[in-house]
């Protein structure tokens, strides 16, 4: 109710007054009414928010913020596996693990690139390399990144281009 | 004006005070009688008087026009009452008056001939058709319906005048073909048949005006828009009504020709073929139905002729309603109506009748439903009559239904329906029904509705059948529904219907069904009937829970009504058939059992508030012949006496007694040494055999509490002369003994074991004294007995499943499978049979009868399991103390080849019924009994493995023993035996070696030494077991039950489970599994304990020929859980050589698993290969063992979907499989290839990844080999699909280099 008698009220506002200089002083009070009104709803709503996201789930910042001291990723050896290494990478999911993966899997030297998210509510990947015995996994996963930043970066330009060449059309 | 009076007494007495001075103070409203006083003149004319009016008033002699008219005065409504003044009222005819206690029938033929005349004369043609009054009426409006007509004729002719020719061609044709009269309208509902023929008259008009094709499209419209049934019924009637009144003309003769008996006699004839031959003529639309009238007519005819003249209003033949007269309806049987099935009817008796065999039409089963041409009444008839207001209808209904129910529970309806009964009766609410009924004030309303109810919930085979099987044991089952824990948590918002349809117990109690029955045992006090129904009610509630068995307890009043009207502590001196109240019911006594049989705290709470003692001594004694019961009552009675009292002695409770009765015990027992023989007739002794069973029974609970042991010592000279004295006896018979003596033998081994157990754990001297003096004579008893006939004549004197434990007969093929066939029926295991689908889950049953009415052979009359148990039991325990009763080298010798193998390889059934425990524990101590021979084999080991998984759950400690004496016995796995097993089943294969991902390199899998280590690793093996199986304080309660140790005896009722599960070996490997799904990190803790139960499984794999698909599979997928359970084990390198050994043997052994089969425990082979799929490609580092697990549900004899899910969903995954053709079997290569691929997006699929290079021929060789050969062949099929020509052309062009070669394009 409150919402569509804000809206109906801005809308008035803003069709009276295309051009801000014919703004009329009544105008102004009740554009003002309305922003408060909107600013006031808003915080009705964030606090409602909150309250309703307690009840159950953990909070969704947990998804991509790392605790205090946690770091980004970490390396293991496997102590099994000849030339192989399990990376923890914390706070992503299949977004990245699957880039990476298939990026790793492009390698010739790379034997082996596989990774897991052991959790659904665990937000974190497990990747496990292994390679030939020229090249770490490490390596390979550096060589991986690097790789997938500049074919990133050569996207965006290209992309940009095509913008570009939209805008030309027009 | 009238004021409001103020608060306080004295106003309201002043008001009162001046109301009574002032008598005619005007009321505030008055009271007016609208309703006109009646006017008997105008009355008169208006209604003329019936004929019974006008006999009374004749016979009343004019009374009426005498009786005063009563003023008709204004009376206010609250005068005085005053009492009428009845002397000036009409007196009634006094009931002595008439001769007959009915008015006088009216007939026809005198009314006819006091108004012939009038009729006679009447100018209309159908003057009978008329009621008697509306011929009164006539006369009275004869003038007036002169003048209508006469107005009519007019009408008619000045509309024919001003109507066209052409419409005066049409009235000709309407009145020719409508009549002059209407046959719709007959005038019965109007005021005369003047009206109808007004209403035909206008309906002429209206047609005449009209034209053809107008009056066409008019019909058409109303026949569009009318219910086509109303129109049937309206030709129907046409045909009808002019047959009727053909019918009337002949009436009116048969009236005229009264006195000539002999003509109207032809006149009937002449009618008869008349209606007939009109009826076939004029209405050939509506032939069928009438066809049946016709045979309807030929049967009923006669009888409504006689009828038709002879009582007023009676000459109007409706044969509608005189359908239920005719003969039942023959229908043709549809073709289809077989596959469809029949609605089931069922007869009085609740048996099930047979839709083709026609009873006789006196049983009374035909009725109007909706099948009239079947007899018999459907469930749902049978439902409507319960709700019926009738009670009678009701009463036959219930009674109907409980003996319905009755037979549905021995089984002989198990496959007669195609969906479950007893589930659609409760889902349609009987259980309320019933409930309701028992609401009911009427007793025989009440009795059926208890009886029915009973019935439903305590079928009698099942109770009779635990309580024979008491005296095998003093356990009974906890049959409560297994209900999930979020259901139990919403059981308090469901509607009562939904509890009965989860839990038909907790529904009843939900609706206060202790309250009702304690009501009705103490305010109604009914007859025999409801008693014993009710208490059968009570105790299957009782049954259900121990909260269930407390709550019975603390509903106010209900125990001790019941123990104070059917316990009496004493017995009666004569037993009226009416009434149960005051007498000794042996169904009160076994509700107060199964209520102690919970726990030791009810019995003892039994005990003390109720004081039952008293009255059980005074039953045990009872003697049949001399008291007043009758004697199967009494019988009853006694043995229900003393298997209360043995129970409660087994909790310890009630220990006085038994000091207290002491002497007439030993009186007893005394008798029993001296007086019972086997050898006797089965009849006479039958009592003192159950007698003799239950006091051994007592007994022996007796050595078990905490009496001195000086006291119960004596106890065993009587019981060993006894045991001695009838195996004797036994050995010498030539017939068979009945299942009481066999009890009794059992139950005085049964006590000589107990006792044997006992001096064990106190002094050795003891043990010493008795291997001295009875020992001896026990043997050589055994040792008659086991050389008699029970091996060497084994089918008459014992039972045949003896005989298959035990036979030196050399095996002729069709005695073999005569023996098979028999041994079936013997042994519960090898029923052919499965869970019958009789019970619902919301009323769980103990199974005393499985499929089709078969009981379960426990039950069996010549049933000898007990009395094996018990042998058995003895020679083991003897053989602990070092006294050989009977050499096991012997008992080893002597088992039935065949009987072993079935047992130990087939597949078992019926294991989680409650009567196959018993069994259970006979085949344990056969293996106890066993384990000291020198020939204990292989067999035997795997039997003992199997029969882990089938001892049910009070029995915690025998599994135990069973494991740490046998299974788990280093002296019986002997590493060149098991080697020698292993090559002789899985034989040597050229396999080319894995090689696994971790450092090791490839392996060598050293099938001697993995065995090895797994042996000298038993002890690690059976610790982890025993520790992950057992519960210890289980375990305890369990000893102290079967060591008789009373004091530690809590609970004697148990759910029907077994201990372990069937397949308990895998039991880590599968804990593992679900603890990982379930995101418990354990990986490191649980890595020994699948290395030992990888181990153990590799020593006592039982997987053999016989084993069938299914078991490989759920092999399969038990062994596949291994890479599920943790990212690492396989990396293992032990667990690595495990299970490729294991894996090896599987498919040398049984062949492929077949994905296709449903998995118990995994509810989609699918779900599950996807996830191993995903663990595969997430962490498996290309490990070629983990590769073959993934690879074999791809081969083309498993569901396409398998290899979609690889080849389409995850291209990736085929580059880590990098096995070769050499590290399969040759058979299992095979099944990759054949039969060929034909679905074509796998096949595009394959040639993606070849051309992807997901799949090279020098890696990935195995999988390489099976794309290229489904597509060479797959493009070789000839096809006019476009699309796979497309396909075909395509690959034609693109493939290139090697594998242009190995496609041959």
């Amino acid at each position: 109710m409150i919402l569509t008698q804000y809206e109906t009220v801005s809308q008035k506002i803003f069709q009276k007054s295309k051009h801000w200089s014919v703004i009329k002083f009544e105008n102004c009070v009740l554009l003002f009414s309305g922003i408060f009104l909107y600013l006031y709803l808003l915080l009705l709503f964030s606090d409602l928010d909150k309250q309703t996201k307690k009840m159950n789930a953990p909070p969704t910042f947990e998804s991509f913020l790392l605790f205090d001291g946690e770091k980004k990723i970490t390396k293991e050896q496997d102590t099994k596996v000849p030339n192989a290494a399990v990376f923890t990478i914390n706070k992503e999911d299949h977004t990245l693990g699957n880039m990476i993966r298939q990026q790793l899997l492009k390698d010739p030297n790379v034997l082996f690139a596989g990774y897991k998210n052991p959790h659904p509510l665990e937000h974190k990947v497990v990747l496990r390399i292994q390679t030939t015995s020229d090249y770490t996994p490490q390596d390979a996963l550096m060589n991986a990144i690097t790789d997938l930043i500049s074919e990133l970066s050569l996207f965006e330009e290209r992309f940009k281009e095509c913008l570009k060449e939209r805008h030309g059309d027009d | 004006m009238l004021r409001r009076p103020k608060p306080g007494e004295d106003d309201l007495e002043a008001m009162v005070e001046q109301f009574d001075k002032d008598k005619n103070m005007q009321m505030a409203a008055q009271v007016v009688k609208k309703r006109k006083p009646p006017d008997e003149t105008e009355d008169k004319s208006k209604k003329p008087k019936s004929v019974f009016a006008r006999r009374r008033q004749e016979q009343s002699g004019g009374l009426e026009n005498e009786s005063p008219e009563t003023p008709a005065v204004q009376i206010p409504v609250l005068a005085d009452i005053v009492e009428r003044d009845i002397v000036t009222l009409p007196s009634l005819p006094s009931l002595s008056a008439s001769q007959n206690g009915f008015p006088q029938v009216l007939k026809l033929d005198d009314i006819t001939k006091n108004s012939s005349t009038t009729i006679g004369q009447d100018g209309d043609n159908r003057p009978s058709k008329r009621t008697l009054f509306s011929q009164q009426f006539q006369k009275m409006k004869q003038e007036l319906s002169k003048d209508v007509s006469r107005i009519n004729e007019n009408m008619s002719s000045g509309s024919q005048q001003s109507s066209t020719q052409e419409n005066k061609r049409m009235v000709e044709n309407l009145n020719g073909s409508l009549g002059d009269k209407s046959f719709i309208l007959d005038g019965t509902g109007l005021k005369s048949n003047q009206e109808a023929q007004e209403l035909h008259n206008e309906n002429i008009n209206k047609l005449q005006i009209m034209s053809e094709t107008e009056i066409l499209e008019e019909q058409q419209k109303l026949i569009k828009s009318l219910d086509p049934k109303l129109i049937e019924f309206l030709t129907k009637r046409r045909s009808k009504q002019s047959a009727d009144a053909l019918k009337m003309d002949v009436d009116q003769q048969v009236d005229d020709c009264e006195n000539l008996p002999q003509v109207s006699k032809n006149n009937k004839e002449i009618k008869t073929v008349k209606v007939e031959e009109h009826v076939d003529q004029s209405v050939p639309m509506v032939a069928a139905p009438e066809s049946e009238n016709k045979i309807e007519l030929a049967s009923v005819e006669k009888v409504v002729e006689e009828l038709v003249d002879k009582y007023p209003n009676m000459n109007k033949d409706e044969p509608e309603k005189r359908e239920w007269m005719a003969d039942v309806p023959v229908k043709e049987p549809s073709v289809g109506s077989v596959e469809a099935g029949f609605s089931a009817r069922f007869g009085f008796d609740g048996i099930l009748l047979d839709h083709k065999e026609q009873p006789d039409v006196g049983s009374g089963l035909y009725h109007h439903g909706e099948e009239a041409d079947r007899p018999g009444y459907t469930l749902l008839e049978l439902f409507t009559l319960i709700r019926s207001s009738n009670s009678q209808q009701r009463v036959v209904a219930l009674n109907t239904l409980s003996a319905i129910l009755e037979k549905y529970w021995t089984g002989i309806y198990d496959s007669c329906f195609g969906v479950n009964l007893l589930s659609e009766l409760i889902e349609c609410g009987l259980v309320s029904l019933l409930r309701s009924c028992m609401d009911e004030k009427e007793e025989s309303l009440i009795y059926s509705g208890t009886e029915c109810l009973a019935n439903l919930i305590a079928p009698q085979g099942e109770e009779s059948g635990l309580d024979l099987i008491m005296v095998y044991s003093l356990e009974s089952p906890a049959l409560a529904p297994t209900i999930d824990a979020e259901v139990r948590e919403q059981e308090i918002d469901l509607k009562d219907h939904e509890l009965v349809q989860i839990d038909v117990i907790a529904g009843l109690l939900r609706m206060d069904i202790l309250q009702r029955i304690k009501y009705i045992l103490t305010v109604l006090k009914p007859g025999p009937g409801v008693v014993l129904a009710s208490l059968r009610i009570l105790t299957r509630i009782a049954r259900h829970s121990a909260p269930v068995a407390q709550l019975i307890l603390d509903s106010p009043g209900l125990v001790t009504a019941v123990v104070t009207h059917f316990l009496p502590a004493l017995v009666p001196a004569q037993y009226p058939k009416t009434s149960l109240y005051g007498l000794p019911v042996h169904l009160a006594c076994k509700l107060c059992r199964v209520i102690a049989g919970w726990n030791s705290k009810l019995a003892k709470r039994i005990v003390t508030e109720h004081r039952i003692e008293r009255s059980l001594m005074v039953y045990l004694t009872i003697d049949p012949s001399e008291a007043a019961i009758p004697p199967r009552e009494s019988i009853l009675l006694c043995i229900e006496s003393f298997r209360t009292w043995s129970l409660l002695l087994k909790y310890n409770v009630s220990l006085e007694t038994y000091n207290d009765i002491y002497p007439v015990i030993m009186r007893l027992l005394l008798y029993f040494v001296n007086n019972i023989n086997i050898t006797e007739s089965a009849d006479k002794n039958m009592l003192d055999c159950d007698v003799g069973a239950w006091l051994l029974t007592v007994l022996t609970t007796v050595l078990g509490s905490g009496l001195p042991w000086n006291e119960v010592s004596g106890l065993y000279a009587p019981v060993d002369t006894c045991a001695r004295k009838w195996l004797i006896q036994v050995s010498r018979m030539t017939s068979g003994i009945t299942n009481s003596a066999r009890s009794m033998i059992a139950a005085s081994l049964a006590f000589i074991s107990m006792f044997l157990t006992k001096i064990k754990g106190k002094d050795d001297s003891l043990v010493e004294n008795w291997k001295k003096e009875s020992g001896p004579g026990l043997k050589d008893a055994l040792n008659t007995f086991m050389n008699s006939g029970m091996i060497k004549a084994p089918c008459k004197l014992f039972p045949l499943y003896m005989h298959f434990i035990f036979t030196n007969l050399t095996f002729l093929p069709e005695y073999g499978n005569q023996l098979i066939i028999d041994m079936q029926n013997k042994s519960v295991y090898l029923q052919p049979v499965f869970k019958e689908d009789r019970t619902v889950s919301a009323l769980p049953l103990p199974g005393a009868v499985l499929k089709d009415g078969v009981v379960h052979p426990i039950l069996h009359p010549s049933s000898p399991v007990y009395l094996a148990t018990q042998l058995f039991r003895l020679i083991s325990i003897t053989a602990s103390m070092g006294l050989t009763l009977w050499p096991a080298d012997k008992l080893v010798a002597k088992l039935n080849p065949v009987f072993l193998k079935s047992l130990t390889y087939s597949k078992l059934s019926v294991i989680s019924n409650w009567f196959s425990k018993f069994e259970a524990r006979c085949l344990f101590w056969l293996l106890i009994a066993c384990k000291d021979s020198t020939s204990f084999g292989t067999q035997l080991l795997a039997l003992s493995i199997r029969v882990c998984g089938l001892i049910h759950s009070p029995d915690d400690i025998l599994v135990r023993d069973l494991l740490e004496l046998i299974v788990f016995n280093k002296s019986f796995l002997k590493s060149e035996d098991l080697l020698a097993q292993y090559m002789s089943r899985v034989g040597v294969h050229n396999v080319q070696p894995l090689s696994s991902a971790s450092n090791i390199g490839t392996i060598e899998t050293s099938l001697v030494k993995s065995i090895e280590k797994s042996l000298e690793n038993i002890e690690d093996i059976k610790k982890m077991y025993l520790e992950k199986l057992l519960k210890d304080a289980h375990c305890r309660h369990s000893l102290a039950i079967h060591s008789c140790d009373n004091s530690g005896v809590q609970i004697m009722t148990f759910s029907c489970e077994t201990v372990l599960s069937q397949d308990w070996q895998y039991f880590p490997l599968l804990e593992t599994y679900s603890m990982e799904q379930n995101n418990k990190k354990t990986d490191n803790d649980c890595l020994p304990a699948v290395r030992t139960c990888l181990s153990w499984l590799l020593i006592a794999n039982t997987s053999t020929e016989q084993s069938s698909k299914a078991d490989v599979t759920a092999e399969y997928c038990r062994l596949a859980t291994v890479f599920l359970a943790g990212n690492d084990f396989f990396l293992d390198p032990e667990i690595h050589v495990l299970l490729s050994t294991m894996l090896n043997e599987i498919l040398s052994v049984g062949g492929q698993p077949d994905m296709s089969i449903k998995v118990p425990g995994i509810s989609s082979c699918h779900d599950f290969y996807i996830q191993l799929l995903n663990q595969f490609q997430a962490v498996s580092y290309g490990d070629q063992l983990f590769a073959m697990f993934v690879c074999l549900p791809l081969a083309m004899t498993q569901p396409s979907q398998f290899r979609k899910s690889l080849w389409m969903e995850r291209q990736e995954v085929v580059r880590a499989i990098t096995l070769k053709n050499g590290h399969f079997q040759e058979k299992i290569v095979n099944a990759f290839l054949e039969p060929v691929e034909t679905e074509l997006e796998l096949v595009v699929a394959y040639y993606q990844c070849l051309t992807l290079g997901y799949a090279r021929k020098q890696v990935q060789s195995l999988l390489y080999s099976f794309a290229v050969h489904h597509i060479k062949h797959f493009i070789r099929l000839s096809t006019n699909d476009p699309e796979r020509l497309k396909f075909i052309q395509y690959v034609k062009n693109s493939a290139k280099g090697d594998l242009k070669c190995d496609l041959e394009v």
